[in-house]
């Protein structure tokens, strides 16, 4: 691990079984913020884009057809999802899948008690331990996070997230990141409550084994992370940070960062159109931080990255989050993406109208505009259970020529909605997919 | 201080909490109190006529209406402000929503004005604890705690009205104390506490003489009005209907002259509650009645005929749609007449399905769709469901027709109404009984024609066009028997989506194709593959994964279509041979499915460059065969049999010894998922041994040899699975402790499969046998033999008759049937026999039908019994079966005089 004055790096390099160009990203949206439920959607969720399905053969019915193409190279879930006895539970059987795609995830220091998601020095210290026994890797992934861990207040509370995978050889590979920058629900009177703004970087290359592809580098993110808000110490966000701050990820940080994974717990603004519909969007700070990241000087390293989004649609009996999906820095094509889908532009409407601004909420036709980046996410659902959105960036923007019209769309759109069978297991069915 | 101003005074100074209970206040008074509001957060630089336009219509304030017309604003306050009056103005319980999500974040601490509206909407059950001292109500405190406190009283039984005044005593010089008591007795009503409501409405009363100052005198009128009645409604409850009656007749006795709100209110209550206490007399009580202002649009909406559709009086509701329809079409309404036409529409097709049977009416039915149809509104008709029976009297080649001509009657709504069209179509067609071909041919044929005749694309989307084409593909899987009637159609409009410029319309337009291509002639076929092929051949690099590459690979890899590779001298074939194995070696993705798509392939046609490149997918697949701690090892072990002509002999082999491999590790090791499918592998071997063998240049018995050896780590596959069955499942979270039974089915086929290919059927039933005494492989074990009857049985197993669970039973019947009617006439007989036996203890299904005319040929009769007795009972219950299986029980089992009806 490297530090410059204000941070500490974690660069981590992993050999990544990429057999495409297209990456296929999957993101949860939890119907809602529930502690107490997380865990089980979460074993539905990685269950159901991993396990395919089957039916009894007899003497008329045997053939069988090639299996699907791996259903993910991303699964993002919330902020504050899942604790760690549920993370472990799942690393201890995850591990023997073979390559996969990485899945990214909030955690929490409790499942039962819903208050409690900011984890005590003790708690992250047993956390780490636990993953060092499971898994052989995990002393040389959790290093740079074990130096900063030993060096932090006893006292302090934080927020943690997780991403794991199993490499190109079978071999499981885990990453714990903590939050950098709070949130004002993270602002309290009470100790457990207020949390400790952290300053170790990380970002994660995934190395292809086939070297005819490219490499791709993930930066994994809890919510406010994302934000350029003001902090106690006055430390830059992260997405900048991985800019201004590069030497702390080592000699060689990666020159570019491809996704941005961002597992958040935030409600979204609502406006009222007439009596009876109201329309949603995305939070205009996170907004704001898209644009930055695709054309700020100071995000120079971020200028193509897809920014990925998973968020509870209901965090509170009032508060209404959701819209989970996707930021691409392009144009996009189709300008829509189905039923239970939306889309929100950036660019000008018109000629007439030249300055770039986001599209109103609601707004549909997007006829005319010279767009330059959108955000593909879910259309608010009374579901009641949660749903996946899932997706493919058919060429990543750093990947597509700038002569190839619109070849970092997204393709394979598709949302599995939550349900439970007759023997009341959740699942998240591929629409026409059974299991017997 | 005029009455005005002294009210501004009260509104400024208490808004929040007049927000909270803003649904008792007169359209003057709410227009005051957005006055005051703006005033205030406004703080002398916004001022309400800059927010919009109020107009408050004059004479009686209970009778008033206010309009409102905001005006433009782009200063993020006086935009929140604006929204502000409009929910208000709307009643919806909307919140303006913050721009930024943050109340920290907005101008003039508005946070407050959301909390108020907010917290105007809870009720007690939505309310927590926590909220009392959470940010979010802060300075609405003493009302919050209100309402915890009355909650908690709840629990344990009635309301203490001096606790809740204490709590709210920081209003107790406020105009706004007793509505704030009626809100609580309101809540406790909500969640019926009448008793508790009826004690806070008569606070709520005591307390009104604090409005009885001059500004306040027309709305303590009003109020007074509106708790008497609440307290009625109450009492109606918790004492009776009688009382609630006298307490009214009251309020309307002592109605002042020049207050019109008892009569309007409370009119239809009395009668409601005379005629409930059995007062008939009651009827000829006069009643008020209200015009709202006949002039908006807005004073126009279907809720009562969607009230009266909900309770089944479909005239009225009727009545009353068509009421409203057309004055909102006499007011110039485009928007709102079509929400109504869609629930009016809605309204007839659900009345003439529930009187189905009954009545008919072609009529109704048409003006049904038609007004659908006019609506325009998609979403609505998706959300209908289709009765097949229903359908097929209805849905006729005329109606068809009428509804066509409804669609493109109009230059200006004809996208919107054959939107509707094609929903309409596709989902009659999904249930469209199968003897009704004319009438689905028709509309086959009207949807092929949307989709021929409108854009595939609009507005970067799918257009009415390309619906039309998503809903053939939709039908024709689902429908296979009404595709003949336009599959050369379809295949003419995919053509003419693949010249044109757009990757969307073509990848649906190939989707949709494919269900089709079986119906096609072979020279159609063979153009649609041309088209493709070019199609790919001209593609810009760089494609690979694209939708539109993939939806091409998907049409070619048609049975009909590969087939054309198995001959090297078609040159149709040879091309499409050689542009598979480009596309497929160009996209890393679809390694394994290559194989899959190369099966029957002759490796002559693959060009040397070609060979080469597929000579390192083939290393690649040997190599994962051989890592079993990876899922993936079974792909490529079943990938390298699927083309063994491909694969060649190295490849077989490699394909065998990572089976082994796999059997090997799960045997020993115990975890690890590449075992769950290895059984695809293995039947695929044991069906097709001597093809592979001999396309792979292996001489067969050596093959069988090889496939022989597996018989070692099978036994000991399945001695490990009785100690832990759970190494039968797929991936699974959290770890499951019983095995999959479709995994433990299919492996017990695929080695009884296996067995028998290798002469070792004894051995392996064996094992089998010893595995099938564990509880929880017994059921997967026992279907899988139940349905291999026919390969495995040589004799009739009677026990296994007589014992075998109800699905197994099921699941081997037809096998059974098979195995039976190859048996001389005295031992079918006697099988037969044993089969409807089994049957008369777990029936009825459809499924006996079969072992009944099979008794019935061989002339088995059963003498009747308890148990034929509890059949038939079992099967006269049973509405759908008993008219087909009572004349075949009837001619099986022999009833007495006595037992006929």
């Amino acid at each position: 691990m490297t530090t410059t004055q204000d941070f500490q790096g974690a660069h981590l390099r992993w050999p990544f079984d990429r057999r495409q160009r297209p990456f296929v990203v999957r993101v949860m949206e939890p119907a809602k913020y529930r502690p107490v439920d997380h865990a089980e959607i979460f074993n539905a969720a990685v269950t159901s884009l991993v396990e395919r399905s089957r039916r009894t053969v007899d003497l008329y019915d045997r053939s069988s057809h090639p299996a699907d193409p791996r259903q993910f190279d991303l699964i993002t879930f919330p902020e504050a999802f899942i604790d760690g006895t549920t993370l472990c539970a799942t690393l201890s059987i995850f591990q023997y899948l073979g390559p996969s795609g990485c899945i990214h995830t909030g955690l929490r220091a409790s499942a039962a008690d819903a208050s409690r998601h900011l984890f005590k020095f003790d708690e992250m210290v047993k956390l780490r331990d636990e993953l060092e026994a499971l898994l052989p890797f995990a002393e040389v992934d959790l290093g740079p996070f074990s130096t900063w861990l030993d060096e932090q207040d006893q006292d302090g509370m934080f927020n943690l997230g997780c991403i794991f995978l199993n490499d190109a050889n079978s071999q499981m590979r885990v990453c714990l990141h903590p939050k950098q920058v709070r949130s004002k629900f993270e602002i309290s009177h009470v100790r457990e409550e207020m949390m400790c703004e952290a300053n170790l970087l990380t970002v994660v290359t995934l190395e292809p084994a086939d070297k005819k592809f490219g490499t791709i580098t993930l930066q994994p993110l809890i919510c406010s992370d994302a934000l350029h808000l003001e902090s106690d110490s006055g430390r830059e966000p992260p997405i900048h940070a991985v800019n201004r701050d590069a030497a702390c990820l080592g000699a060689n940080p990666p020159d570019h960062v491809d996704i941005v994974s961002v597992a958040t717990c935030t409600p979204q603004p609502r406006t009222n159109l007439d009596p009876t519909t109201t329309v949603h969007s995305w939070h205009e700070q996170f907004r704001h931080a898209f644009v930055d990241a695709a054309r700020s000087p100071d995000c120079t390293r971020h200028h193509f990255a897809a920014i990925v989004l998973s968020n509870f649609r209901q965090i509170e009996t009032t508060k209404v989050g959701g819209l989970s999906g996707v930021f691409l820095p392009v144009p996009p094509n189709p300008t829509e993406f189905g039923v239970g889908t939306m889309t929100s532009v950036w660019g000008s409407a018109s000629k007439e109208e030249p300055d770039t601004r986001w599209s109103l909420p609601g707004e549909r036709d997007f006829t005319g505009w010279r767009s330059r980046g959108f955000i593909a996410m879910l259309e608010p659902a009374n579901d009641a259970i949660g749903r996946i959105f899932g997706f493919t960036i058919h060429r990543l923007p750093r990947e597509a020529s700038p002569w190839e019209k619109n070849a970092a769309r997204l393709t394979s759109v598709e949302i599995r909605q939550g349900a439970r069978d007759d023997t009341g297991v959740l699942t998240f069915p591929r629409r026409g997919a059974t299991h017997e | 201080m005029n009455n005005l101003d002294m009210r501004g005074e009260e509104f400024e100074r208490n808004a929040p909490v007049w927000l909270v209970v803003r649904h008792f206040l007169s359209a003057d008074l709410v227009h005051e109190l957005c006055s005051a509001v703006v005033t205030r957060w406004g703080d002398g630089k916004i001022d309400i006529d800059t927010i919009g336009r109020l107009d408050v219509s004059a004479g009686d304030p209970v009778l008033a209406s206010l309009g409102y017309q905001p005006r433009g604003q782009t200063e993020p306050l006086a935009r929140y402000l604006r929204h502000l009056i409009q929910v208000v103005v709307w009643q919806g319980d909307q919140t303006p929503g913050l721009s930024s999500g943050s109340a920290d974040t907005e101008p003039g601490n508005v946070g407050l004005l959301e909390s108020a509206l907010e917290l105007s909407n809870r009720d007690l059950s939505t309310l927590r604890v926590e909220d009392e001292e959470g940010p979010e109500f802060a300075s609405l405190r003493s009302i919050v705690a209100a309402m915890n406190a009355l909650r908690m009283q709840l629990k344990d039984g009635e309301a203490d009205v001096d606790v809740l005044e204490s709590l709210l005593e920081e209003y107790h010089d406020s105009p706004v104390l007793p509505l704030l008591f009626k809100h609580l007795g309101d809540l406790a009503g909500d969640i019926d506490h009448w008793s508790s409501a009826e004690l806070l409405y008569r606070r709520a009363k005591e307390l009104l003489p604090c409005l009885q100052n001059p500004a306040w005198a027309l709305f303590e009128r009003s109020m007074t009005t509106i708790i008497m009645q609440s307290r009625a409604a109450a009492a109606y409850i918790t004492h009776s209907p009688a009382v609630s009656a006298i307490m009214l007749d009251s309020l309307l006795e002592h109605r002042k002259n020049d207050d019109p709100l008892p009569m309007l209110n409370a009119g239809y209550d009395v009668l409601g509650a005379h005629m409930a206490a059995g007062n008939f007399g009651a009827l000829g009580t006069e009643r008020g009645s209200v015009l709202l202002a006949p002039q908006l649009i807005s004073a126009h909406i279907p809720s009562n005929g969607l009230g009266n559709m909900v309770d089944g009086r479909f005239s009225d509701a009727h009545r009353w749609f068509w009421a409203v329809l057309r004055r909102q079409v006499a007011l110039g309404s485009a928007s709102l007449s079509r929400d109504t036409k869609a629930a009016f529409g809605r309204s007839l097709i659900t009345e003439l399905a529930k009187e189905f049977g009954s009545q008919q009416s072609t009529v109704d039915f048409l003006l049904g769709i038609r007004l659908l149809l006019e609506s325009g509104r998609k979403r609505a008709v998706d959300a209908m469901d289709w009765d097949a029976h229903f359908i097929a009297v209805y849905v006729t080649t005329d109606l068809a027709k009428a509804a066509q001509d409804i669609a493109n009657r109009h230059e200006g709504a004809q996208i919107e109404r054959n939107q509707v069209l094609v929903s309409l179509l596709r989902d009659w067609l999904k249930v469209m009984p199968a003897e009704s071909y004319e009438a689905a041919s028709v509309l086959m044929s009207l949807l092929s024609q949307i989709a021929q005749d409108l854009p595939a694309t609009a507005n970067g989307g799918v257009g009415v066009g390309g619906l039309a084409m998503k809903a053939l593909g939709e039908v024709g899987k689902k429908r296979p028997e009404f595709a003949p009637c336009v599959a050369e159609r379809v295949a003419e409009i995919a053509l003419v989506r693949l010249a044109e410029n757009g990757w969307l319309s073509a990848s649906e337009a190939l989707r949709a194709l494919s269900p089709f291509i079986s119906e096609l002639s072979p020279e159609s076929r063979n153009t649609v593959v041309e088209h493709v092929l070019t199609m790919i051949d001209d593609l810009p690099g760089d494609q690979d994964g694209s939708l539109m590459l993939r939806s091409a690979l998907d049409l070619l890899s048609h049975n009909q279509i590969l087939g054309l590779t198995r001959d090297a001298g078609n040159t149709l074939g040879v091309r499409l041979a050689r542009t598979m194995v480009r596309v497929s070696l160009d996209t890393g993705a679809e390694n394994r499915r290559l194989l899959y798509l190369l099966r029957f392939l002759d490796p002559a046609l693959i060009d040397d460059i070609d060979r080469h490149r597929l000579q390192t997918i083939l290393d690649q697949l040997a190599i994962g065969a051989s890592r079993v701690n990876s899922s993936d090892a079974t792909d490529c072990v079943h990938a390298l049999l699927q083309a063994p002509a491909v694969s060649g002999k190295a490849g077989v082999l490699a394909a065998l010894d990572g089976l082994d491999k796999i059997l090997s590790a799960a045997s020993n090791q115990g975890h690890g998922f590449a075992l769950a499918d290895a059984y695809e592998p293995v039947l695929l071997l044991s069906a097709e041994h001597e093809q592979i063998a001999e396309k792979a240049g292996l001489n067969d018995a050596d093959l069988l040899d090889r496939m022989a050896a597996l018989e070692a780590p099978i036994v000991a596959l399945w001695t490990r699975a009785m100690q832990d069955p759970a190494i039968f499942n797929g991936f699974q979270l959290p770890r499951p402790t019983q095995p999959n039974r479709t995994i433990v089915h299919n492996w017990a086929f695929a080695c009884l499969d296996l067995a028998k290919v290798i002469n070792r059927d004894r051995a392996i039933a064996q094992v089998l046998a010893r595995a099938e005494t564990v509880d929880a492989l017994k059921n997967g074990i026992t279907s899988a033999r139940a349905v291999r009857i026919e390969a495995d049985e040589e004799g009739f197993d009677f026990y296994a008759v007589a014992d075998a669970p109800r699905d197994s039973f099921y699941a081997a019947l037809g096998g059974r049937l098979v195995l039976a009617s190859t048996f001389a006439a005295e031992q079918r007989a006697e099988a037969v026999c044993a089969l409807v036996k089994r049957c008369l203890m777990t029936g009825p299904t459809g499924l006996d039908a079969g072992a009944f005319v099979a008794a019935i040929e061989c002339s088995v009769h059963i003498p009747c019994s308890a148990q034929t007795d509890g059949y038939r009972a079992r099967m006269r219950a049973n509405t759908e079966l008993r008219h087909a299986l009572m004349p075949l029980f009837a001619n099986v089992v022999v009833m007495g005089e006595d037992d006929k009806d």
